[in-house]
């Protein structure tokens, strides 16, 4: 310990004011609740019940703090149960930052500091000032060795700007607002019974009882409109998190920022993708875009929330997406790659597999419609034929140096790209009708989340070219030595 | 590229059962499980056929003296619990021999692999430099037999634990200190 100056730091007074804030917002119901029955019984001591979030934030204030010693940070909190952890610096994969507009009225940013172990962040700032971030930041990459200091101190200029014209059209694409409609249709039913006001129930009934009267055409309108309407919100939405979305690459990290009102910023140790994904759904495709999807070791990738974490690229044009792949990910290069078919016996079993999900519709439709619906069933047949087919002339897999390349998805297309170094298990499995076919499946098994379809999973494939693509992913995979970042 | 397709299966008759030591664990030749992992898998299974039974005639009982009790419905449910234990004997006396027959593993110079499933046929392929840490596990049925299963942790999210089950002891001990020791130098 030659380095004498060991400081320790308490959080921003403002901690007190978001703390509370925060608790009432998630505690909103209770509040409510609470200041209902008080103004109702007209007695005021229901108001004690508001005390107890007020006192957790003031002990949660008073007894956190953080000391940067010469190689580790300690960070104490709690009062009956004490915590103090240790998190050597060189351990910190990230620092990200929130910073809202109440945030930058005061000058004060929350930190969330993120180790590759776990799901939940190592210590969460609620909100310390800007100078006591530079200061966290300094102490924490400036430990590191001097050629990632020099790239720490001169980030380069961001390899990706988001358009506007983009944000706004993922915005479109996300169809969150449907989820949302759903979601207050849901809400309105439950208060409607819940309070069950005479005056809404009676003005529901007249709608009902108008709702017959109405001309059909009236009745496509507002439903046009409203569905413009809730595009509108989740496009404004889409700008409110996604407004200036840029990547930068500060030395081996690449480093996220976005938000209009509310900035969020997030790093990502590039050697910590374990599976990347590009994306592209029908619509995205008519625009010509395409999304960027990774599987993280460590950290939480898809859970918290933040748009940023979930895709790594929201959105961008398809021009742009190999400069943008060789950033994020030189070591595999997805042009030139050469890509293999299944075999074409893989075709009837794809073809049983749409047979099994559009038949059983179609004999409903001609059961509810008999005889007319009838005609269902040719169409089914149809529809089964033709999208075999097109699967069939999408799967496939390429085997480039040091990673293996899934494509598939008719409507929305997907390529799957897995470094070698970061297969962890490889299976081939054979089911029964494998085995009658001579067919196999392929499953490579990594870090991270491997849920939402982040998982190499490749079925139907001919047994003899199974065997070979397993003994070349394990013995390539086998030579690499893994390491989490 | 010296193997054929056709080495996926594990072969029938005449594999060599290689004496348990360093030497011949990393020769690159399939190796069978313990045949002691037949008679101590039925035990297992006549033990979990007798748990079902006891406590399918315990609920019968309750339900035969627990009042309005029709004697239809308890035709019904004796044969429902004798279809259950039937079930559990027939695999009981199936499976374990089956399991065996098909259940194989060996250790290549970077690769450990397994290969298992009577109906689902599976070959599991571990890297050895992946291998983060492993556990010899041993129950009281696996002790008489004197069997354990080793159990290889990496750091994948699926299969992050990859049980070989129906090893000798001995052989369990060697392959671990295998896996663990030089792993990856080679040959």
């Amino acid at each position: 310990m030659t380095e004498p100056e060991v400081r320790t730091r308490r959080l921003h007074p403002a901690t007190l004011l978001f703390d509370v804030g925060r608790r009432m917002l998630s505690l909103a119901f209770y509040a409510v609740a609470v200041l209902w029955f008080a103004s109702r019984r007209q007695e005021g001591w229901y108001l004690l019940f508001l005390v107890p979030p007020l006192v957790n934030a003031l002990v949660r204030y008073v007894s956190f703090r953080y000391t940067m010693t010469a190689d580790h940070l300690v960070v104490r909190e709690g009062v009956l149960v004490k915590s103090v952890r240790h998190v050597p610096y060189a351990r910190v994969q990230n620092l990200d930052t929130l910073q809202g507009p109440l945030h930058r009225l005061l000058g004060v940013v929350e930190v969330r500091l993120e180790t590759a172990a776990g799901k939940e962040p190592e210590a969460v700032f609620q909100v310390i000032s800007s100078a006591q971030l530079e200061e966290l930041r300094e102490r924490i990459f400036g430990a590191r060795p001097q050629a990632d200091v020099a790239a720490e101190r001169a980030p380069e200029a961001a390899f990706f700007r988001m358009r506007t014209g983009d944000v706004l059209l993922f915005g479109l694409l996300s169809q969150r607002g449907l989820v949302y409609l759903g979601g207050a249709l849901v809400v309105l039913r439950e208060f409607s019974d819940l309070f069950a006001e005479e005056r809404l129930r009676t003005g529901l009934e007249t709608l009902e009882r108008s709702s017959s009267t109405v001309s059909p055409l009236a009745w496509v309108v507002l439903a046009a409109a409203l569905l413009v309407l809730l595009q509108l919100a989740t496009m404004s939405w889409a700008w409110l998190t996604l407004h200036g979305f840029r990547i930068e690459r500060v030395g081996e990290d690449l480093r996220t920022t976005c938000g209009l009102l509310t900035r969020q910023s997030a790093s990502l140790p590039r050697g910590r993708i374990q599976v990347l994904e590009v994306r592209a759904g029908w619509l995205a495709r008519l625009f010509g875009r395409a999304q960027v999807r990774v599987a993280t070791a460590g950290g939480d990738s898809t859970g918290s929330g933040q748009v940023a974490r979930k895709w790594l690229v929201p959105l961008c044009p398809r021009a742009e997406l190999e400069r943008l792949l060789g950033e994020v990910q030189p070591e595999a290069r997805f042009a030139d790659l050469t890509w293999r078919p299944l075999p074409v016996r893989a075709r009837r079993r794809l073809l049983v597999r749409e047979l099994l999900k559009w038949l059983p519709l179609a004999a409903l439709v001609a059961w509810r419609f008999w005889p007319l619906g009838l005609v269902a069933v040719p169409l089914a047949l149809a529809l089964a034929v033709l999208l075999a087919r097109l699967r069939h002339a999408r799967l496939g897999f390429a085997l480039a140096p040091g990673a293996v390349f899934l494509r598939e998805g008719v409507l929305t297309r997907r390529v799957l790209c897995v470094r070698l170094e970061k297969v962890q298990a490889i299976e081939l499995a054979r089911s029964p009708l494998d085995r009658r076919a001579r067919m196999a499946r392929l499953r490579l098994d990594t870090a991270g989340a491997t849920g939402d379809g982040l998982r190499f999973d490749l079925a139907l494939l001919d047994l003899g070219e199974a065997l070979r693509l397993m003994r070349a992913i394990r013995s390539d995979a086998a030579r690499a030595e893994f390491r989490w970042n | 590229m010296s193997e054929s397709p056709a080495d996926v299966s594990v072969p029938q008759s005449g594999s060599p059962l290689a004496e348990p030591g360093a030497a011949s664990l990393a020769d690159g030749s399939l190796q069978r499980l313990d045949p002691r992992y037949v008679p101590c898998e039925r035990i297992a299974g006549w033990v979990r056929s007798l748990v079902l039974l006891v406590l399918g005639l315990v609920g019968l009982l309750f339900h035969a003296t627990g009042g309005e009790a029709r004697f239809l419905r308890l035709l019904l449910l004796a044969g429902l619990l004798g279809a259950v234990v039937g079930l559990s004997v027939l695999a009981t006396l199936l499976l374990p021999r089956l399991a065996w027959k098909h259940a194989s593993w060996r250790l290549l110079p970077l690769v450990l692999e397994l290969r298992r499933g009577v109906v689902f046929r599976r070959v599991i392929s571990v890297p050895r430099a992946r291998v983060q840490h492993t556990d010899v596990e041993r129950g009281p049925i696996e002790r008489r037999y004197d069997l354990a299963t080793l159990v290889v942790h990496t750091a994948g999210h699926e299969d992050s634990e990859i049980r070989l089950e129906g090893l000798e002891h001995g052989v369990a001990l060697a392959l671990r200190d295998h896996l663990l020791g030089g792993a990856g130098d080679g040959a």
